[in-house]
């Protein structure tokens, strides 16, 4: 198996725990964990679209022929979609936890079902 | 007739599973508005299987008539579902996921 | 250049960005605020229609100075930056969205004593980026603008504090972070089997065959983006966490998250129907949806009780209306879509600003605590229920123009019972509507409700009665936008 391969297999997995953990732990922080994993899954598996084997990084340097380097370098576009994405989920992060905070002060405790249940 | 009688009792179902919260009095209303809609938008809907096949859009409105009536307060059942509690969103929001993708992919698969 | 593309989204950031740094200076932060929200219907109105390339690029001019061996590749003819398309239709949302963030920037002051800084950065944040996601033709953008747009919306929650809004905000957040990323990776999949993100580019690569079109990344990705979509636009299985959203910020905040809402929902499904609309049942699951979102949305206002969330679960399944053109997919329904949306912004506008002087002045959303507001102002009341027969579809007002559209794309396509549906639902809207409005404003006031204030503020009125003419006007002279509407739907099939 490719490394390629390996590491959409494992943004496969992390987007799945990530779901099982969102939907099934009652524990607002596992949860806001969980979520993370889905976050991060996605940027891995956008990450690995541009990965080329045995590729060069996509700068163009003196002396480099434009042929060799169009037919070894990296795809660069998601390694620049990547970092804008990897902004927006640690903002989205940051906006739960504060979140968090502000319901377990209020609640006293981090069960979800209890905060957010039915008979909330 | 049975079957109009039966219909009869469930608006009476819902009225007085309403009234029982002394709240909700003025809004029995609202609930026959809703199981009205629910009820006809549901059959209609059915009736937009013409557009695959007229035998089986016969069928479906038939059998969705009976079910519909045989279950009449449609209207309850549906909003305790939709309430906020953060669980059934979810489900609701994994089935349809899980839904869109399998049509989807193993739908188109084979166009 | 057309410089006044890219201002259209600057000036709404940087004004974001003062209003925070001057949060405790209240009168310059007010005259700041509604200086640019005057300023942003200005710009759209006044820029000319045009294309701008960030970055500099030009595809037809880099194109010329290719090698001779790329010329006629499919890598040629690929944008290498982010594109913003500004045409007509764009020119209307943004000026309605304007308009609206204007009169509800206007509200917000006239109600409040001392004004927020950070309230003030969200609403503007969030024009910024719906203007953003309306002109951009680059679907990672997009998706990023829309992530902005979301946290905005928790923002207003949050900084809104009303009763339980911190658990409906996190509620938000963790299905929003369900649908957000699935969106991310439906982008990803496009990206892998086009390699571009381009709206033009993934459009040219399928219509000149240089990918397979049922390519299982293309179809993956077409599941997420469909579900993306439903997160963005609030449609089942959002519609109840839309709504709770809807009810919980303040009046001038929901009539701003409710346009926010219409606008996802008018660029992404936009950017869909431009790159999907080959795939067979695609316009049969689009009508799946929409008549979900007008059932079960109208059935839950009716059993409604508290208005706020009345008004809300309203203003959801009118987006079903806008949905269902898109889905009858014919050159008219989509133009009645269209219509139906321009209109949407307006009138829950109205309605939130609104039925809002109830709550601003009782302190409570409850109808069955509420009744007799006629003789507290009886103007307002009046300009509610006429906004309540535009939401229904009452001649001479707007919303009738564009459901008799809507219908009559329907008949003319065929589906007779769509058209039916669509009228059986828009008549449950007008009883939950009325309804509503009786119990609060015509039954006899109960003797335990206090006022919390004794008039409703000028500018509020004010604010509703230009909403209403603006709906006059839009049922009237329908042709105004429909001339627009018509031509662009034309184009997208």
């Amino acid at each position: 198996m490719d490394l390629q391969m390996a590491s959409l297999f494992a943004s496969g997995a992390f987007i799945i725990i990530g779901l099982f953990a969102a939907v099934f732990i009652d524990n607002l922080i596992k949860k806001i964990i969980g979520i993370a994993f889905i976050e991060e899954g996605a940027n891995l598996f956008l990450i690995c679209l541009g990965y080329k084997a045995g590729g060069v990084v996509p700068i163009f340097l003196p002396g480099m022929s434009a042929d060799w380097f169009a037919a070894n370098s990296a795809y660069p576009l998601p390694q620049a979609l990547v970092l804008t994405s990897i902004v927006i989920g640690a903002s989205t992060l940051a906006v739960m936890l504060a979140l968090a905070m502000v319901l377990y002060r209020k609640h006293g405790t981090l069960s979800v079902s209890e905060m957010m249940g039915d008979e909330k | 007739m049975a079957l109009y009688q039966k219909f009869l009792d469930s608006i009476k179902g819902i009225k007085s599973s309403l009234s029982k919260d002394p709240t909700t009095m003025d809004n029995v209303s609202g609930a026959l508005a809703a199981e009205f809609l629910i009820f006809v938008s549901l059959i209609l809907a059915a009736l937009f299987l013409r557009h695959v096949s007229v035998i089986a859009s016969v069928v479906v409105v038939i059998l969705a008539a009976v079910l519909f009536f045989t279950n009449m307060p449609l209207a309850s059942k549906i909003k305790s579902e939709q309430s906020d509690s953060l669980e059934k969103m979810t489900f609701y929001v994994m089935v349809t996921l899980g839904i869109l993708i399998a049509v989807i992919y193993w739908g188109l698969k084979y166009v | 250049m057309n410089y006044l593309i890219p201002l259209m989204v600057v000036v709404p950031i940087l004004a974001a960005l003062i209003v925070n740094i001057f949060g405790g200076k209240d009168k310059t932060v007010k005259a700041i605020s509604l200086v640019v929200a005057i300023a942003i219907p200005l710009i759209a109105i006044l820029a000319a229609v045009g294309v701008q390339y960030f970055g500099g690029h030009d595809p037809t001019l880099i194109a010329s100075s290719l090698p001779s061996n790329l010329v006629g590749a499919l890598a040629a003819s690929y944008n290498t930056g982010i594109v913003y398309v500004f045409e007509n239709i764009e020119r209307i949302f943004i000026f309605l969205m304007g308009i609206v963030a204007f009169l509800a920037v206007l509200t917000y002051f006239a109600e409040k004593k001392e004004v927020s800084g950070p309230y003030l950065y969200l609403i503007f944040m969030g024009i910024a980026s719906v203007t953003a996601l309306m002109l951009s033709n680059d679907i990672f953008n997009m998706y990023v603008f829309f992530e902005i747009t979301a946290l905005t919306q928790v923002g207003i929650i949050v900084a809104s504090s009303t009763e339980d809004n911190y658990e409906i905000a996190m509620k938000y957040m963790i299905l929003g972070a369900i649908g957000g990323p699935m969106l991310l990776l439906g982008v990803g999949f496009i990206l892998g089997t086009i390699g571009s993100v381009n709206i033009n580019d993934i459009i040219y690569a399928l219509s000149n065959n240089f990918v397979n079109p049922y390519s299982p990344g293309l179809v993956i990705g077409f599941a997420l983006i469909l579900f993306g979509w439903l997160y963005s636009a609030g449609l089942p299985p959002f519609h109840t966490i839309k709504s709770a959203v809807y009810s919980k910020a303040r009046p001038n905040g929901s009539a701003i998250l409710q346009g926010f809402s219409v606008l996802c929902m008018l660029a992404f499904g936009i950017a869909m129907y431009k790159i999907f609309a080959y795939i067979p049942y695609f316009n049969t699951a689009i009508i799946g949806f929409a008549i979900l979102a007008m059932v079960l949305s109208i059935a839950m206002s009716a059993m409604e009780v508290d208005f706020r969330r009345m008004i809300a679960f309203l203003a959801v399944g009118e987006l079903g209306f806008i949905a269902l053109g898109f889905g009858i997919g014919t050159q008219y329904s989509i133009a009645a879509a269209l219509f139906q949306a321009a209109n949407e912004i307006v009138i829950t506008a109205l309605l939130f600003i609104g039925f809002g002087t109830v709550y601003y002045l009782t302190k409570t959303s409850d109808t069955r605590k509420l009744g007799g507001l006629i003789a507290a102002d009886s103007t307002m009341a009046i300009m509610v229920l006429l906004g309540g027969f535009a939401l229904a579809g009452v001649p001479p007002f707007n919303g009738f123009q564009s459901k008799l559209m809507l219908v009559q794309a329907a008949l003319d396509a065929g589906y007779t019972e769509l058209a039916v549906l669509a009228i059986i639902v828009s008549v449950v809207i007008f009883f939950t509507f009325v309804k509503a409005f009786h119990t609060v404003y015509l039954q006899p006031k109960p003797k335990e409700l206090k006022f919390a204030h004794e008039k409703i503020p000028k500018a509020t009125v004010f604010s509703v009665a230009v909403l209403l003419i603006i709906c006059l006007v839009l049922g009237i002279f329908p042709n105004i936008v429909t001339d627009i509407f018509i031509p662009f739907a034309g184009g997208l099939i």
